[in-house]
């Protein structure tokens, strides 16, 4: 004879069904955190200069309005005969135009610099509460903003070190941070 | 081959808030006729579809084959058919037999055995006659043939002689006397007391709990019959 055989018969449950659905939704979960963790966008955080100011966090709404603007000025400079800040505000171009705008932004007075391969437009605020000295520098095609809390700003020759040793600080953007006003950095 | 015994150990079963089956241990020996007997709502059939292992039940239950596993036979109660399907008797047997679609007619050597498969439960005649249209004592047999093909080593009955006709259940007792001589385990649910006692080994009698269980000529005495389908029996 051979050797007996002992089944147990199992009672009718869901066990072993709830518990195929169980591991199929873990293993849904596993590999679906799995593929976001892996095609996450890693948001390394930009650290500033000391000579850096945060465009949103370091700036209030009129010198960010004036940033704004000069940043839309640059492409329209090459396209005009004359860029002196006469002539762009003749223009009817913002920021140069002396209009309600630039009134309830501090009032800056305009003037071009060109004391080498860049060129440069200092504004300097007649109501420096509201908007402080602001610098459009141009060099080749690079347009960078720069701002001070001194009230008569050196320029020098318009190189990064000259601006930062005068106490300018270049107004940086950053996309790291989210769409919030919040600044974590 | 010889059948399986079976062991049931503690085995209770709750449906919602009913108790139907209440601590059972069992044992069926192999080789026997095992008489389950009981009044309507006792858990006779629930018993058996425990055994089956289509109920929750809680406890266990063993089959212990006297060797590798064999075939398991279930004749059900009664199978309910529509007098307009258009199944016949061969249709039915062919479907459950074989692997070939049942629209399809049977092979000849299909056939031919499925005929003698009815011969053997007295319905050879009546091959070609739609299930819907057959009384509940053919249907039984027709059922019981199904059950005997392939041969079983384990039959499970429930029921099968409550719509035959007493030809038809002289016809089942020899049956079941003839498989047991094969050494096949057979389980019983048996409403009539005398069947059990002319040809049943061993007899259990089941109302939520066991009440007894033993052989018939002991077990089934008259106060016990009587106390077991009166529903002062149900109220103990």
């Amino acid at each position: 004879m051979s050797s007996a055989t002992r089944i147990i018969v199992p009672p009718a449950s869901g066990r072993r069904e709830s518990l195929a659905v169980l591991l199929l939704v873990t293993a849904i979960l596993i590999l679906s955190s799995g593929v976001v963790l892996l095609h996450r966008d890693r948001s390394e955080t930009l650290a500033l200069s000391e000579w850096q100011v945060d465009l949103r966090s370091g700036l209030n709404a009129a010198e960010q309005g004036l940033t704004a603007d000069l940043l839309n000025a640059v492409p329209e400079m090459p396209h005009l005969p004359d860029t002196s800040p006469e002539a762009l505000a003749d223009e009817g171009l913002p920021p140069f135009v002396a209009d309600v705008t630039a009134q309830a932004r501090g009032q800056h007075s305009w003037q071009r610099l060109q004391p080498g391969m860049a060129q440069a437009w200092l504004g300097l605020p007649a109501l420096p509460e509201i908007a402080r000295p602001i610098l459009l520098r141009v060099a080749g095609d690079t347009p960078t903003i720069w701002i001070t809390d001194q009230a008569n700003p050196g320029t020098g020759d318009l190189t990064d070190a000259a601006l930062i040793a005068a106490g300018w600080k270049q107004v940086a953007t950053r996309f790291d941070a989210s769409v919030t006003r919040e600044d974590r950095h | 081959m010889s059948g399986p015994a079976i062991r049931t150990q503690d085995l209770s079963l709750t449906l919602g808030r009913t108790e139907v089956l209440e601590g059972i241990t069992l044992t069926v020996a192999p080789g026997s006729i095992h008489a389950i007997v009981g009044p309507n709502g006792g858990g006779k059939s629930s018993l058996i579809r425990c055994l089956l292992g289509q109920m929750p039940f809680r406890g266990t239950v063993e089959l212990d084959w006297p060797g590798a596993p064999g075939r398991l036979a279930y004749v059900p109660q009664a199978l309910q058919f529509d007098a307009g399907l258009p199944m016949t008797v061969l249709d039915f047997l062919n479907a459950l037999d074989s692997r070939r679609p049942a629209f399809l007619r049977p092979r000849a050597a299909t056939r031919a055995h499925l005929l003698r498969q009815l011969e053997i439960v007295g319905m050879a005649g009546k091959a070609d006659r739609r299930m819907g249209a057959l009384s509940g004592g053919e249907r039984q047999r027709v059922l019981m043939a199904q059950a005997l093909d392939p041969a079983p080593d384990l039959l499970i009955l429930d029921e099968p002689m409550a719509a035959l006709d007493e030809a038809g259940a002289a016809l089942f007792e020899t049956i079941l006397t003839d498989l047991r001589a094969k050494g096949v385990t057979i389980l019983w649910i048996e409403h009539d007391l005398d069947a059990v006692r002319r040809i049943a080994d061993h007899v259990t009698a089941l109302n939520r709990r066991v009440r007894f269980d033993g052989a018939p000529s002991h077990g089934l005495t008259p106060d016990r019959v009587l106390d077991l389908f009166s529903h002062r029996g149900i109220a103990a």
